[in-house]
């Protein structure tokens, strides 16, 4: 358990917020510094100060509680808020989404809640959800719905500013994420970043010249530093 | 008709009596807002816009232990959200509002 957790609340409903404030203040391991009614205040808060974990409203005009956890690059611990049954689906797609809170909440599955906060150590989340996923595909998130890509479908991943284009040989994915996120989540035995801006399955490459490979129809440049672990996934002659 | 009541509003204050006044007028400041930026939205035709309204509400109904008035409202949000010509529930959810108005007004 934190000796003492910093929180905050996101919610465009200050019933909503002043309801979570409360139940907050029965746990001693909890202090709420800040308050929000809308998730872009939140951001620029978060872009200068941490916090340990979020009370979070998924149903908000204009940003939704998701479109704010994919702006978030190392996000904390998150419990969402809801008055909907219906997003459990997609909030657990979420590594750092901890809990689903159906509003009107109640101080017992708060408390619940509160435990699995203090019991699951936000900093292993990402390693052990690759562990634990020896599949043979994952789920992106895109405009809200969950899309399965197999892994044997792409042959290349891009990064684009705050979004990576994942290609597969019939569609290309834009996604707002990182390609240190996805990394992750890929297989070491297929995937490999071999640019600052390129992760390529190296099973699909057709050939290679001096620094660039030809994957598809694209040609993605190596950059010196990722070339030779390139060279020795390949099966040289 | 559901009536409301303090059920969850009691269990959530126990003995804290100044967080259940002010939680209450929070109640009540708000939901006026909300109603009225809820009929400004529907009589503007956004019912898109009536809809994130509903939304919020109904976090209030449920407040207010109304269980029937929830599935109300959720099944009045998704007509709004459908931009239907009639909604079959707006009668039902609009009384439903005054008489959680008029009920708040007694606490």
């Amino acid at each position: 358990m934190f000796i003492n957790m910093k929180c905050i609340l996101i919610d465009d409903e200050a019933a909503a917020r002043s309801i979570i404030a409360h139940l907050c203040s029965h746990v001693k391991t909890i202090t709420v510094i800040e308050e929000f009614p809308s998730a872009i205040e939140a951001i620029k808060f978060l872009n200068k100060n941490e916090v340990d974990l979020i009370f979070l409203d998924i149903h908000m005009p204009n940003f939704t509680g998701f479109d704010f956890i994919e702006t978030l690059k190392n996000p904390p611990k998150i419990i969402l808020t809801t008055s909907d049954k219906n997003f459990a689906f997609e909030a657990f797609g979420y590594d750092c989404v901890i809990d689903y809170l159906l509003k009107p909440v109640t101080l017992p599955r708060f408390l619940k809640a509160i435990k699995k906060a203090g019991n699951t150590p936000n900093q292993n989340l990402t390693k052990v959800s690759k562990v634990e996923t020896q599949q043979d595909h994952l789920y992106v998130n895109i405009n809200r719905r969950l899309v399965k890509i197999e892994y044997n479908k792409i042959y290349l991943i891009e990064a684009k500013g705050d979004y990576i284009i994942i290609k597969t040989e019939s569609e290309n994915y834009t996604v707002h994420t990182t390609l240190k996120k996805i990394i992750e989540k890929l297989p070491d035995a297929t995937f490999l970043k071999i640019h600052r801006s390129f992760i390529i399955n190296y099973k699909k490459i057709i050939d290679i010249e001096d620094n660039s490979v030809l994957i598809n129809k694209d040609v993605i440049p190596i950059s010196r530093s990722n070339r030779p672990e390139l060279m020795k996934k390949l099966n040289l002659l | 008709m559901e009536k409301p009541n303090t059920n969850y509003i009691n269990q959530l204050s126990g003995d804290d009596t100044s967080f259940r006044k002010k939680f209450v007028n929070l109640l009540k400041s708000e939901l006026v807002i909300e109603i009225d930026k809820y009929k400004k939205a529907l009589l503007e035709r956004e019912y898109s816009n009536a809809s994130q309204y509903v939304h919020r509400l109904k976090h209030k109904v449920s407040v207010l232990g109304l269980e029937k008035g929830y599935t109300l409202a959720s099944n009045y949000e998704n007509e709004l959200k459908e931009k239907k010509d009639s909604f079959s529930n707006q009668k039902k959810f609009d009384d439903m509002l005054t008489e959680m108005v008029e009920f708040l007004k007694c606490l």
